[in-house]
């Protein structure tokens, strides 16, 4: 196991140099860099100037020679300089994280909550009116979009009614201190929380239920009703744990999208997180800060499909690694 | 073209109204609580007797249109005795075998009628199995009736150790034995079964071993609580015959040891005539010839049985080409009134395409439904007399 490990990582890193070129490469072939985002419109900068701006920021060196000084600090982690911020892309990334990754961890366990039982509970009932509502709704939050979503439950819970908070993270006026301050943020998520829930659970919902229909139908399950043992017991013993194998390998992936942000949600919502940022970055060619941002993400992108893998063999006795 | 388009979908909409009122039928039946004993008490017909068939009705809702699997069987598994059950594939074997475990799977198969009087010895009484409760059945399965399953790759959960599988049963039916006990007696039965190294495969996952070593943990697991009835739905099918042998004689053996029975259902007749003290057998639902192992091989009367007989290969004899019945079963949907086997008959007569041919004794044992052997008008009374 430990072999297989480090082997894995040794990959991952390989991976992750050409991971890094391409993105290099993409992004340095994006339309109109950072200089000319600022300079935009301002009549008194001369081709000269804008020239030793570019030397400044580095962007005058060509792909190949800019992408090696890039890697020569990245080995080094160190990321650079955020271009908008003028901070370094670690520190921004470590201001605008906890947000993110609060938002979407909450909404992952809810998710997971929701989407496993109901699953379940829609394979036992397979085309029973239960079944095709809890499709029906899964169907819906899949289709629903987000904006939409998010725009009808503000309309509703915040101008309508006025329980909620419209948008932002604490209440400025307030000015609450230590448990007050949790209970307000726990108020302001209440809604981008519940956005990302029904948009999100129901993909894991069917996944869950298209899982459980096919171990349900296994000879296993008979052999287990067989055996006398109550029909508890077969579903939450001997069905789950199997089904729990392929859900298992999927929250693995899931990792990378804790820290990605969602563009969207945060922007309606105005919360300012990761997502939020990055769509600022891509608008003016914040070349740092996208490397940096984009390189995080690969990086747990492999550690998720790393981690999805060790637990494959933990819940599944078939899967040995050597 | 259009009328009859839609005739289909019309149909197909019945069908689909019908079994939604029968699902509903079935599980508000089921869904009842406290149900009074005297709802599935009953009596024995012969004391002697574990289990009775009594016009066992087995159907199955399917889209298409009600499948009557199990249509009117009747026979009885005597105590200690071996009882195969043969047929081809797609005869109700494997349903009347699965009703009587109350393992059909719903909503779309239900028993729909008749009764499975089981001789519950630990108790002192009989009972109706078709009527049984839920909870009083769990006790009943894998306790007293044990089942063998015909697919050994498949039979056992793949995420858990054999030994946490054969514990498990143990301690489902034993639940005051305290945990040491039960492992050395889950050794104990891996070996009774023939398996060497228990102790190493007490530890050891299903995928680890092979098809003949996971039949015998079946098997181990199935024995396990001293079952009064084994059920064996085809447990040599899938496996090689040298191994088939060997399974075989673990059962004949264990089942002497624990003064069980065994419904063994096969479509090996071979198997049967090794094993087996009483035969049935089965054609589309139905039992077309039943009595003792010796009856049926030495004097075969129905035309089916028959024709399994010479459909079987026999050592030592110069043949080109191994005799096949003609045709097809038929469709299990909206089958004849007349005899299902009249169309693949080479003895077919005029009176064959009237009613099903009722069951004819021949000998005490010795039943079998065909006119062939009914002796005109006089003795057909008598003969449905004795066929009761």
């Amino acid at each position: 196991m430990r072999q297989y490990i480090v082997r894995r990582i040794l990959i991952s890193i390989l991976v992750l140099f050409g991971v890094s070129f391409l993105l290099y490469i993409i992004i340095r072939l994006m339309p109109g860099d950072y200089v000319a985002n600022i300079t935009a419109g301002n009549m008194n900068v001369t081709a000269e100037m804008e020239q030793r701006m570019r030397e400044v920021y580095g962007l005058d060196k060509g792909l190949l020679e800019g992408y090696i000084s890039w890697l020569g600090d990245a080995v080094r982690l160190d990321f650079g300089i955020s271009f908008i911020y003028q901070k370094p892309v670690t520190e921004v990334i470590q201001r605008y994280l906890p947000i993110t990754f609060a938002l979407a961890a909450i909404a992952m366990v809810f998710e997971m909550l929701l989407a496993i039982p109901l699953g379940i509970l829609a394979a036992r009932k397979q085309y029973s009116k239960m079944d095709y509502s809890i499709v029906a709704i899964a169907l819906m939050g899949i289709s629903l979009p987000s904006f939409f979503f998010a725009a009808i439950l503000k309309r509703v819970f915040a101008i309508g009614l006025g329980v909620l908070p419209l948008s932002g993270m604490v209440n400025a006026r307030a000015g609450f201190e230590g448990f007050a301050r949790i209970m307000d943020i726990g108020h302001h998520l209440v809604l981008p929380v519940t956005v990302f829930v029904i948009t999100g659970v129901g993909g894991l919902l069917r996944y869950t239920r298209t899982n459980m229909l096919e171990v349900l139908n296994a000879d296993y399950v008979r052999t287990a009703r067989a055996k006398g043992l109550p029909e508890r017991k077969v579903i939450g013993k001997h069905a789950f744990r199997n089904t729990l194998i392929p859900i298992v390998t999927l929250v693995g992936g899931m990792i990378p999208g804790l820290f990605s942000g969602a563009v969207i949600t945060e922007g309606i919502f105005a919360l300012e997180g990761l997502g939020q940022i990055a769509i600022n970055a891509v608008n003016n060619g914040d070349i740092p800060y996208l490397m940096g941002f984009n390189m995080f993400l690969a990086v747990l992108t492999l550690l998720g499909t790393l981690v999805s893998d060790i637990l494959y063999a933990v819940v599944d006795p078939r899967v040995r690694y050597s | 073209m259009a009328i009859d388009k839609k005739a289909q979908k019309e149909k197909i909409r019945k069908i689909k109204i019908y079994n939604n009122k029968m699902y509903k039928e079935y599980e508000k039946v089921n869904k009842r609580r406290n149900i009074p004993e005297s709802e599935y008490l009953t009596q024995m017909q012969d004391p002697k007797n574990l289990i009775e068939f009594d016009n066992l009705r087995s159907y199955f809702y399917t889209d298409v249109g009600t499948v009557k699997a199990v249509d009117g069987v009747s026979f009885a598994i005597p105590m200690g005795k071996t009882i195969g059950v043969v047929g081809e594939s797609g005869c109700g074997k494997s349903v009347t075998s699965l009703s009587l475990m109350r393992l059909l799977q719903g909503p779309q198969g239900q028993i729909a009628g008749g009764q499975i009087r089981y001789n519950q010895i630990s108790k002192k009484r009989a009972v109706d199995i078709a009527k049984l409760p839920r909870k009083e059945m769990e006790k009943i399965r894998g306790n007293e009736i044990a089942m063998i399953f015909q697919e050994p790759m498949t039979t056992l959960n793949p995420v858990f150790t054999i030994g946490n599988q054969i514990d498990e049963s143990i301690l489902l039916h034993n639940p005051k034995m305290p945990k040491s006990e039960v492992r050395e007696r889950t050794i104990e039965m891996l070996k009774l079964v023939g398996i060497a190294r228990a102790e190493g495969i007490y530890e050891s996952y299903p995928h680890e071993l092979s098809g003949g070593m996971r039949q015998r943990v079946v098997i181990a697991m199935a024995l396990s609580c001293n079952p009064q009835l084994i059920i064996a739905d085809e447990p040599t099918t899938a496996l090689d015959v040298t191994i088939q042998a060997q399974i075989l004689d673990i059962l004949r053996d264990l089942k002497d040891k624990i003064n069980a029975s065994i419904m063994l259902i096969t479509h090996d007749l071979g198997v049967v005539a090794e094993m087996a003290d009483y035969v049935v057998v089965m054609y589309a639902g139905r039992i077309v010839e039943q009595g003792t192992a010796k009856e049926i091989y030495h004097q075969p009367l129905h035309p089916y049985t028959v024709g399994l007989m010479k459909s079987r290969p026999i050592l030592n004899e110069d043949i080109d080409r191994l005799y096949s019945i003609p045709g097809n079963v038929p469709n299990p949907i909206n089958l004849p009134k007349s005899c299902y086997f009249k169309n693949r008959c080479d003895k077919c007569m005029e009176k064959c395409n009237g009613d099903y041919p009722g069951l004819i004794s021949v000998s005490p044992t010795h039943k079998v439904s065909c006119y062939l052997y009914d002796k005109g008008l006089v003795s057909d009374k008598k003969a449905k007399v004795g066929g009761k």
